[in-house]
């Protein structure tokens, strides 16, 4: 039975450039597609023209051929389409309206006019499948981003959809969150028979491909690859997209091609093992968080006695779940939020003894959202705020925001209006609205968030460049991999403690510590695990000859 | 912890009650408050107001910063109060107790009937703002729905009503982030000046207003997908259920709102 029939579909928002070109496919009952495609390439044009959004609620032109669950959804939009499809969006908080969990749930069926019996069994039906049960009377906003995001997916499920179009649905979430979410949507797909079209931008590639059945790669509005997620990621055509192949999927296709047993070969590879040079810093401390505790007037304690060091030209990832305290502690450290006892202390001085001026140009801190930072008419203006601020004279503005865009590279979207950039360009741009006062230390929550592969890795060489220049950089990130690949130090904070810290590899290679807090470390430590304790040798060892074989072919 | 506007599920009596009887209530109380005018007898209401203000547990912090805004509010009331000079706006006042003058100040007279007025309009609009803080703090958005959908009201309405709801307390939470952001740039509201203030705070007002847009968009689209798009179309099967308290609720604000409606509209009791 086929839920949906696309054919010769093309999308255009303003009749000239087509967003979507010829796309033609069909979904099955029970299928578990990933639309993967970077940013731009059409993913959320197409999930919306299969919600019925586009042309109904989003402006489009669309030609061509889109049924689902046999009805045309250019002649009956979203409404016809209310227990059909059901849609979630990556931001959980924006698709939970009420204030219980089970309030929440009920809202869809209410809202579709059903007996008070009706909604109460489907909203415990809801509950049940996502695993919130216990959780009814719970303030959605008082749960972890994962639980939220199975609210949100209960609320969707609660109007009995048989098809889920999920939005990157885990791009917000903390490692465990992705988990359950992904638990709940492999549970609804094989356990109540509802088709799954989730996007991806590449970020969670590897978690998202393990709950797939079929891959179709998007790119600029056209369909470039379709068939099973393990033929389809190891073509070529995965990587020249800029997208990294699932760390597993690399490793395999290396060892078929080597016709030798992983045993072996990771045998072989730790006889070749050669020593990685370590990134060292100078070791010039720059900023001192001593003992810090931090409660919120609510009298929740975020931070308990938290202690670290962050030093000159090295990049710090702290991680951990959502919660743990992560940003609270990057708000003490650039001395927004003023600790009940223990202090920050930058260049040996209390932070908060800086005046505003002084402490801005000491540590500076990026948000997530650049929304909440952008404001100006064009690029320019926006990263020249700050020193307006600080009234520099003219001539030194505009040299130093050439400067800063060039370190960006924002030269060409320098006149540039705020509103038309793209997400990766914004995300820059607040980056460097920030950098410009050169603060010594730059704290960066999620800079990676909601952007595709290769924009992350763009914005992680900048940051970590301006590491070469002795600032420091803290990120916050739930993105393992690129902690790994690119921070000099890791760490990892739990229940506002700081639970470790140490060099990415020490820390990554105790994955009972962070298997323990859910926190799911890059596939190289997991598979070298697995094999460090089939095999009887050092993890170290089992991750050196497996980053070995992935690079080199063993 | 809930923001500002935002329904918290708690337990007290207030939370508990039918939606339906909750706003009989509060319409009988909001349709006397109409009609009285006799500060005594509005002092009376606004007492019971704080009252339930009390036992819904409301945060009184929510009248604190409604207190600018009041506090404008209250000054036109003064205005109003005092350019009504003449003993014969009064029509159940004695006139010489109406037209009795307290204070003359140039050539403003002030009478005592006006003075009168002036106190009644700021409780009824102290009592108004608290009647509404506390069913807004103890009615969920799903209450809302069933109640507004059972009366009738057009779905459109019901949608645009629950979207305000939503959106004010997230809104407020945007602009304390917001503001942050804009502080680590080196913005500050540091001027006496209004225009210069107007003008310092335009970092804060365009990526909040550039945001809400944004932010009413998703929350639009969220809200159609889960069925506000079916507009018109669906009626309400929800059939409410009624406790004794609720029913004690009902009918003593039927008997009290009748009660003292007849004797104002008859004996002119509680007007001034």
């Amino acid at each position: 039975m086929k839920i949906v029939e696309v054919e010769n579909l093309r999308l255009s928002y303003d009749g000239v450039r087509r967003v979507l070109d010829n796309i033609s496919f069909e979904v099955s009952k029970g299928e578990f597609i990933v639309i993967l495609g970077r940013l731009g390439s059409g993913k959320t044009s197409l999930l919306r023209v299969l919600s019925g959004l586009i042309p109904h609620v989003y402006y489009g032109n669309v030609e061509g051929e889109v049924n689902v669950c046999g009805k045309n959804i250019v002649e009956v939009g979203a409404e016809g389409l209310i227990g059909c499809v059901g849609l979630v969006i990556d931001d959980p908080s924006k698709q939970i309206f009420n204030l219980t969990v089970e309030d929440d749930v009920a809202f869809g069926p209410l809202n579709m006019g059903l007996s008070e019996e009706e909604v109460l069994e489907r909203t415990r039906t809801a509950i049940k499948a996502l695993g919130l049960t216990g959780l009814e009377k719970r303030n959605p906003k008082e749960l972890s981003g994962g639980q939220q995001q199975r609210v949100a997916l209960a609320g969707v499920f609660a109007l009995r959809p048989k098809l889920l179009l999920l939005d990157e649905p885990i791009s917000m979430l903390d490692p465990i969150g992705k988990i359950e979410v992904l638990k709940s949507l492999r549970k609804l797909n094989r356990d109540y028979g509802v088709s799954c079209i989730i996007s991806e931008s590449g970020n969670d590639l590897e978690e998202v491909v393990e709950i797939a059945s079929r891959v179709i790669v998007l790119d600029k509005g056209k369909i470039v690859a379709d068939g099973e997620p393990e033929e389809i990621l190891s073509k070529n055509i995965v990587e020249k997209l800029g997208f990294e192949k699932p760390f597993r999927i690399k490793l395999f296709s290396k060892i078929r091609r080597m016709n030798m047993g992983l045993e072996d070969i990771v045998k072989s590879a730790i006889i070749n093992r050669r020593e990685s040079g370590n990134v060292t810093y100078n070791g010039e401390e720059i900023l001192n968080v001593k003992n810090v505790k931090y409660a919120y007037p609510n009298g929740v304690l975020a931070l308990k006695d938290i202690s670290l060091s962050v030093y000159k030209g090295e990049m710090l990832g702290i991680i951990g779940q959502n919660g743990s305290g992560k940003t609270t502690l990057a708000l003490v450290m650039a001395g927004v939020l003023e600790p009940q006892s223990g202090e920050v202390r930058v260049y040996g001085r209390n932070i908060r003894e800086y005046s505003l001026k002084e402490r801005i140009r000491l540590v500076n801190y990026v948000f997530q959202n650049p929304d909440n930072q952008l404001f100006s008419e064009t690029v320019e203006e926006e990263v020249a705020f700050a020193l307006k601020m600080l009234r520099y004279p003219p001539k030194v503005i505009s040299q130093k925001v050439t400067e800063v865009l060039r370190i960006f590279g924002l030269e060409k979207y320098r006149k540039m209006p705020i509103s038309e950039l793209t997400k990766d360009v914004k995300a820059l741009t607040s980056l460097a609205s920030i950098y410009i006062l050169e603060p010594k230390v730059l704290i960066v929550d999620e800079p990676t968030n909601g952007l595709d592969y290769s924009s992350s890795l763009k914005i992680m060489s900048i940051l970590k460049e301006l590491t070469l220049k002795d600032k420091s950089v803290v990120i916050i990130s739930h993105n393992m991999k690129l902690i790994h690949r690119f921070c000099d130090r890791v760490v990892v904070i739990h229940n506002g403690q700081v639970l470790l810290q140490g060099k990415p590899n020490e820390v990554f290679k105790k994955i009972s510590v962070l298997r323990r807090i859910s926190i799911k470390p890059p596939p190289i430590f997991e598979v070298a695990y697995e094999l460090s304790e089939k095999l009887g040798i050092d993890s170290e060892r089992a991750i050196a000859a497996l980053e070995l074989i992935v690079r080199e072919g063993g | 912890m809930p923001m500002i506007f935002e329904y918290e599920p708690r337990n007290t009596f207030l939370h508990k009650l039918n939606p339906i009887a909750k706003v009989i209530m509060l319409l009988s109380i909001f349709i006397v408050l109409t009609v009285y005018w006799d500060p005594r007898f509005v002092l009376t209401i606004t007492l019971i107001s704080t009252v339930l203000y009390m036992v819904s547990k409301t945060p009184p912090k929510w009248l604190l910063i409604v207190l600018p805004v009041t506090v404008i509010r209250f000054i036109e009331s003064l205005i109003l109060g005092i350019s009504q000079a003449q003993g014969a706006y009064f029509h159940y006042l004695p006139p010489e107790v109406a037209s009795k003058v307290i204070a003359k100040i140039g050539p403003i007279t002030i009478i005592y009937g006006g003075i009168l007025w002036t106190i009644s309009d700021i409780l009824k609009i102290v009592s108004t703002i608290m009647l509404t803080f506390s069913f807004i703090y103890t009615t969920s958005l799903n209450d809302i729905v069933k109640m507004l959908s059972f009366f009738r009201v057009p779905r459109k309405l019901i949608y645009v009503f629950v979207v305000a709801l939503k959106l004010v307390p997230d809104i407020l939470r945007e602009i304390n982030t917001t503001m942050i952001a804009q502080r680590l740039r080196g913005w500050e509201l540091s001027s006496k000046n209004p225009i210069k203030l107007v003008k310092q705070a335009i970092p804060l007002a365009y990526p909040f207003l550039r945001k809400t847009i944004g932010y009413v968009d998703t929350l639009t689209v969220m809200a159609y997908v889960r069925g506000f798009g079916a507009s018109g179309k669906m009626e309400s099967k929800w059939k409410p259920k009624f406790n004794i308290s609720d029913y004690i609720v009902i009918a003593t604000s039927f008997i009290g709102a009748s009660l003292s409606l007849y004797y104002a509209l008859e004996y002119g009791i509680g007007l001034i």
